[in-house]
């Protein structure tokens, strides 16, 4: 059995944040029904990538990676007999899961307040921007300026150019995954004495805390008054950072400083282990020190390939490691010896590779049950299977717009 | 309320570096009892402080980072003054054994035997060496949930691979994703996302194995491979190398759809703005923030495709208008006109932001030797369960008396033994001080 198993989710997001965070819980058995707006559905449908490159709105690789094992029925939630049907829903739901604009859901009536008054042990999690309160909760953004606002980005990049963005939706996927941990965290809660709660989840709080180096750089910051920006945040002349080799590039950590011998051994210089220069305390936070690693390092890396480099480095337990293009990702030796990609059929993208588990257990708490849902696939399985509605009503929702 | 979620839980916390003290952390402001388990003989890596003991003037060339000890001064422990360690490391008690003796490993067992998670994110094997592996830990409690982060996994190949975050973001394409289009990637520095990223995902998969073990009442070992959980988080970028065989490359700070958008410099040093247009709306609204009221329904620039065509031009007349302004000012004014940007905040804007002041977001806390500060808070809000932020990160060995007298109920003269014997302590030994 999987251990979410029983718990009903309502879904209201969209985009990237609330889609992980309700992916997360579904992967490992939560039973979650994705409400989506009639006809275009979830906005990450138009954003591909898509087979070919031809748009279709059922087929989008990051809709179709976010909402695997979900269901989905379309609600117009501007609509009286819409909104009664998420009423009915949320007395169904343990959980409610929202990323609308703080306040949109009071304008509606479906706000926390509403809801609970209908399911008093309600968990609701609300994923925004800036939060439910404070002065930025209007503003408008994007996780780009997010990211950059959260003092993220400024840290990232070389010392001499403008800041750099990491990899896209990083703090998206990061607030969706604080968003599942807080869910289940308020569920144990519940658990034990029926309360319910409200949860605020803010993007750009995600991205100034738990981001990256946020805590530390934050707490650094309280202690020293001193302020990071791109230059080497911890300064060694001993690797960190990447670099390039023969047919490719190469992530290279030596660290702690402590482990410089094993990496003269990597090297091919053994010898120098015994140097007495190189022991002398302090010696490898010197600047005379880069110019010795850099003379004995490039050319030795130049020698060797990607896998080379890799197979050598780790046998002398060095923290070398392979810089690798998304497909060759794809074909990585070590996530196939796994199993870790899941290949399943989808009735209008085909066969795709999926990712697999992000925790496992001997049980096989988590499973590729279904793949994501067309838009409305169970609008009849929810609407006349669960809540009763009669084919004769369902027609007059369709033709109402409600559905 | 009855407590707090995870009240009445309690976990043995074996963690380094990020990644398992911020998930040890998550579970601590749930009410979980965390202990972490130390050792005077061994100072873990890039956890209390990036080296063992350091000179004041050592600490100051070892960069803002490496050299953040309260006041700017290792001190004579400093070890108990890093904000690597003290900024995750709330709530938390800390005790001391050391585990390459017999006596130490008992300690640990008799630990075990009353404890519900033991969370570990050491390199695979380190554990299993001393005598802490699965098989025997299950043993010795077969409830208890036993938590292993291994970078790559516990099988395949390359299991035994030593690896930091950076590494796996590189082996999982991460990297591929960002850096400036027009140089090569040596340039695009270091991201620290997955340690971020695994302390939570971690924490969720403990979550949902306690809900687990609360139907069955059996422990179970719990494998988190921290790249496999990275991967779910480039969920586009994968299904284009599947779907295609594309190779997605970094646009750098552009966007692939929205322009313009970008990162522009603004008065005073390393001070800039974060912009991004992605509707006609947006971009007339630029128009007129900017002083250029003419650009608006000009077709050359309607519509992203057309604005992505001439983007240097556009990033060209921004850049001329950020670079007078200074950059929270520039940013309101953009957010008056509608235009989703913001300052490139470094981390004294962060920490004086008035948002986050607003929500509450810092704790001022009295840390015994490094006196009072503001630490960063919980990373979501609770309506009516109080997270907990009432310790500040322990000292090493801070609460030996609390662990060898209370739970584990020994008597003095077996203290004295184990003082005498280097178990209990709270500074690390010479041999530790490399």
């Amino acid at each position: 059995m999987q251990p979410l198993k029983g718990i009903k989710v309502l879904d209201l997001t969209w985009h990237v944040a609330g889609p992980y965070g309700t992916k997360l819980l579904a992967d490992y058995g939560a039973d979650v029904l994705k409400i989506e707006q009639p006809g275009h559905g979830d906005p990450a449908r138009a954003y591909g990538p898509f087979p070919n490159d031809e748009p279709h709105h059922e087929r989008s690789g990051t809709f179709l990676h976010l909402n695997t094992n979900k269901r989905s029925i379309t609600v117009n939630l501007r609509d009286e007999a819409g909104k009664q049907i998420v009423k009915e829903l949320v007395q169904w739901a343990d959980v409610v899961t929202e990323s609308f604009a703080p306040g949109a859901l009071a304008s509606l009536g479906l706000d926390y307040g509403s809801l609970r008054a209908i399911n008093p042990s309600l968990v609701m999690c609300s994923i925004s921007n800036f939060g439910q309160t404070g002065p930025y909760r209007d503003w408008k953004a994007t996780e780009f300026t997010l990211a950059a606002m959260g003092g993220l980005t400024i840290t990232t990049g070389a010392e001499d150019r403008e800041p750099l963005k990491s990899t896209d939706h990083l703090q998206e996927y990061q607030a969706g995954s604080i968003a599942a941990f807080a869910v289940l965290g308020a569920l144990t809660q519940r658990d034990r004495d029926g309360t319910g709660q409200h949860i605020d989840v803010s993007i750009h709080e995600i991205a100034s805390s738990s981001a990256d180096r946020r805590n530390t750089l934050l707490t650094g910051y309280a202690y020293t008054g001193l302020i990071s920006g791109r230059e080497p945040a911890l300064a060694s002349s001993l690797p960190l950072g990447i670099y390039p080799c023969q047919d490719g590039y190469i992530w290279l950590v030596v660290s702690p400083t402590a482990r410089w011998p094993r990496f003269m051994e990597m090297l091919g210089r053994p010898d120098l282990i015994d140097d007495p220069e190189l022991r002398k305390p302090g010696f490898w936070t010197q600047p005379e020190a880069k110019d010795l690693v850099d003379s004995l390092l490039y050319p030795w890396l130049m020698d060797r390939a990607k896998e080379q480099v890799m197979q050598e480095a780790q046998a002398a337990r060095i923290a070398g490691t392979g810089m690798n293009s998304i497909p060759e990702v794809l074909m990585d030796a070590q996530l196939n010896a796994r199993g870790f990609w899941v290949e399943a059929d989808h009735p209008e993208a085909g066969r795709l590779p999926y990712t697999g588990p992000s925790y496992r257990t001997e049980g096989g708490p988590w499973q590729l049950k279904s793949t994501a849902p067309l838009l409305g696939q169970h609008n009849e399985e929810v609407l006349m299977g669960s809540l009763g509605f009669s084919s004769g009503e369902l027609v007059i929702l369709r033709e109402t717009g409600a559905i | 309320m009855a407590g707090r979620p995870l009240s009445g839980v309690r976990v043995l916390d074996f963690t380094l570096i990020w990644a398992g003290p911020l998930a040890s952390m998550l579970l601590s402001d749930l009410g979980a009892e965390v202990l972490r388990v130390e050792s005077c003989q061994h100072h873990i890596i890039n956890t209390r402080g990036f080296i063992p003991k350091p000179s004041k003037e050592m600490a100051e060339a070892l960069g803002t980072l490496g050299g953040a000890y309260a006041d700017k001064d290792p001190g004579d422990a400093p070890w108990n003054r890093h904000a690597l360690f003290n900024g995750l490391g709330r709530n938390r008690l800390a005790m001391t054994a050391d585990l390459r003796k017999p006596e130490g490993r008992q300690i640990v067992h008799e630990l075990i035997k009353i404890s519900d998670v033991l969370l570990d994110n050491n390199s695979t094997g380190l554990l299993d060496s001393m005598d802490l592996d699965y098989k025997k830990v299950h043993a010795l409690n077969p409830t208890l949930l036993y938590v292993p982060m291994p970078v790559f996994g516990l099988s395949g190949p390359n299991k035994d691979f030593i690896g930091f975050g950076t590494n796996a973001e590189g082996l999982a394409g991460f990297s591929a994703l960002r850096g400036y289009p027009d140089s090569d990637p040596t340039t695009m520095g270091i991201t620290y996302h997955m340690d971020a990223t695994s302390g939570i995902g971690a924490s969720f998969a403990i979550l949902a194995s306690l809900r687990e073990r609360s139907r069955t009442g059996k422990g179970q070992l719990v494998e988190f491979p921290q790249i496999e959980h990275l991967l779910q988080q480039i969920g586009g970028p994968l299904m284009d190398a599947a779907m295609n065989g594309r190779a997605q490359t970094t646009l750098g700070n552009r966007d692939a759809v929205r322009a313009p958008q970008g990162i522009y410099r603004c008065k005073g040093e390393d001070r800039w703005i974060a912009l991004s247009v992605g509707t006609d709306e947006e971009w007339a609204a630029l128009c007129k923030a900017i002083g250029r009221p003419k650009l608006t329904g000009a077709p050359e620039y309607e519509g992203n495709h057309a604005r992505q065509l001439r983007h240097d031009e556009l990033d060209g007349f921004i850049s001329e208008w950020s670079s007078k302004l200074d950059s929270i000012e520039a940013a309101q004014l953009l957010q008056q006109h509608g235009i989703p940007a913001g300052h490139v905040a470094n981390d004294k804007d962060v920490y004086e932001d008035p948002h986050l002041e607003a929500r509450g977001y810092f704790h001022w806390m009295e840390h015994p030797e490094c006196g009072r500060h503001r630490y960063p808070g919980h990373l979501f809000k609770y309506s009516e369960t109080q997270l907990r932020f009432d310790t500040p990160a322990p000292l090493l060995g801070e609460h030996n008396d609390l662990v060898y007298r209370q739970l584990l109920g020994k008597p003095e003269s077996e203290i004295e033994r184990l003082t005498e014997l280097g178990h209990i302590g709270t500074a690390y030994t010479e041999e530790a001080l490399w």
